[in-house]
């Protein structure tokens, strides 16, 4: 009996430990020099969620590590580059898929964030995935208005769940990222 | 012109001016202290006079930062240093458009000094000489390494009642407001190539500071080249020369040195999430 529970245990904290976001790759917008990067990166490093950061300076480029365990939000970590005074132009998250099908406009639930796959033919992945959140003021302001002109979905513009969405059986209101799923 | 041809040729900016103030604010919840010193000759003696300031700045939010500042001084009474003023300062970025290494910014900010001395010069300036208020706008572009920023702003003296006095006996003379402006370039020279946070940065500055008094037909036009070290980045230290190429004011003077230390506090009133 004991020894089951441990079996059991041992499985639930392997899927805990593995279904969940394992790092990032976050380009800043606006700056240049190494004070404006070192305000970000202390922003960044103050967050319970990050475990450490590498950068890339002459890039802007930050590329985090998640804790395991720790909640992810996106509009925490775009925030913090704000409150230094710049922009997110790029935000990468690698998340560790079990066996999934994603359709075009899949919804998925991952963490406890909402993500609508934004995808043109619908494919399974599994493993370890690149998503990019294609959402406002997580792109350039060049790249989110072409993005925009592709899509008539209105909870791309608002970022939050909306009537089309409503329609899939989400509830209307609630924050939703949108992402591609990026090749390597 | 050279300044722009080299950042074109080295791909290069910054934008933490020397004598002016940028339209991007500090990181929120970051703290600066800084000692600046402004030497300047005496109309009286040509001996070097200083004036001494002390300033806080504090980024409250990414749309808000304030400044805070006490000027002491050798200029208006002697001898020895006297606390001559304080200032009060607060920019609202409203404009911001960022790109890779790039970005457009544009600020307005409003200021008010309180002075304990008159000033017997028609030269207007909130650090020391007047009490007074100032409110401008302030644009600033950058690319790449190459950051230009452009400031307008209205200053109106106050008038105490040693002004009053003067203003009776000089009406002909005294200036009580005008449009301040400036043009500012700012390159990034070293490092060519980043690999840390401990490099030390060396920025080059050149400004153009004019004034032209709305009252009487009285203006100065000031160049003022200046150098900047960054030590770790969080530790500024600048050196420039401000220099008159025109005009007709009566001021205390005509050229100045300027040297400042500043440091910055990132996070102090972090709140850990």
């Amino acid at each position: 009996m004991k020894k089951s529970v441990c079996i059991l245990l041992f499985l639930h904290v392997t899927l805990f430990s593995i279904a969940q976001f394992q790092s990032g790759r976050l380009q800043a917008s606006g700056l240049t020099c190494a004070m404006c990067a070192k305000s970000i990166y202390n922003n960044l490093i103050a967050l319970d969620c990050i475990d450490s950061i590498d950068t890339d300076l002459n890039a802007s480029v930050f590329l985090l590590k998640f804790k395991l365990g720790k909640a992810i939000n996106p509009d925490i970590i775009r925030k913090k580059v704000e409150d230094a005074g710049f922009s997110v132009a790029l935000l990468d998250l690698n998340y560790l898929f079990s066996t999934t099908t994603i359709a075009p406009d899949a919804h998925l639930s991952l963490e406890g964030q909402l993500f609508h796959f934004m995808v043109s033919s619908k494919e399974t992945i599994s493993g370890l995935q690149t998503i990019r959140i294609i959402d406002k003021n997580f792109l350039t302001e060049k790249a989110h208005k072409k993005l925009k002109n592709l899509t008539s979905l209105p909870c791309y513009t608002t970022g939050m769940t909306d009537s089309c969405c409503v329609a899939k059986g989400l509830a209307l209101g609630n924050r939703i990222f949108h992402v591609q799923l990026i090749k390597k | 012109m050279f300044l722009f041809l080299l950042a074109v040729e080295t791909s290069i900016s910054q934008e933490l001016y020397v004598f002016s103030e940028p339209a991007s604010n500090m990181p929120t919840n970051s703290l600066s202290v800084k000692y600046s010193g402004k030497f300047m000759p005496s109309h009286h003696d040509g001996k070097w006079g200083v004036r001494n300031v002390a300033e806080v700045m504090l980024g409250i939010n990414k749309s808000w930062m304030v400044h805070a500042a006490a000027t002491y001084a050798n200029l208006y009474a002697y001898p020895g240093l006297h606390l001559e003023s304080g200032r009060l300062y607060a920019k609202y970025r409203f404009l911001s458009v960022d790109d890779i290494h790039t970005h457009f910014r544009a600020a307005a900010f409003m200021e008010a000094s309180v002075n304990r001395y008159t000033s017997f010069f028609q030269e207007l300036s909130l650090d020391g000489d007047q009490s007074g208020v100032q409110a401008g706008v302030i644009a600033t572009q950058l690319l790449h390494k190459l950051a230009l920023s452009g400031t307008l702003s209205y200053i109106k003296a106050l008038k105490n009642e040693s002004w009053k006095a003067i203003s009776n006996a000089n009406a002909p003379f005294v200036s009580f407001q005008a449009l301040n402006y400036s043009f500012s370039a700012g390159l990034l020279v070293l490092p060519l190539h980043y690999t840390s946070f401990q490099q030390t940065n060396l920025n080059l500055y050149v400004e153009l500071l004019g004034s032209k008094a709305l009252d009487k037909p009285i203006h100065y036009i000031d160049i003022a080249p200046a150098a900047q070290l960054i030590f770790n980045a969080n530790t500024k230290l600048n050196a420039g020369y401000r220099f008159q190429v025109d005009g007709n004011m009566l001021r205390m003077a005509n050229q100045s040195l300027f040297v400042s230390l500043e440091r910055t506090f990132l996070n102090v009133l972090k709140s850990k999430k």
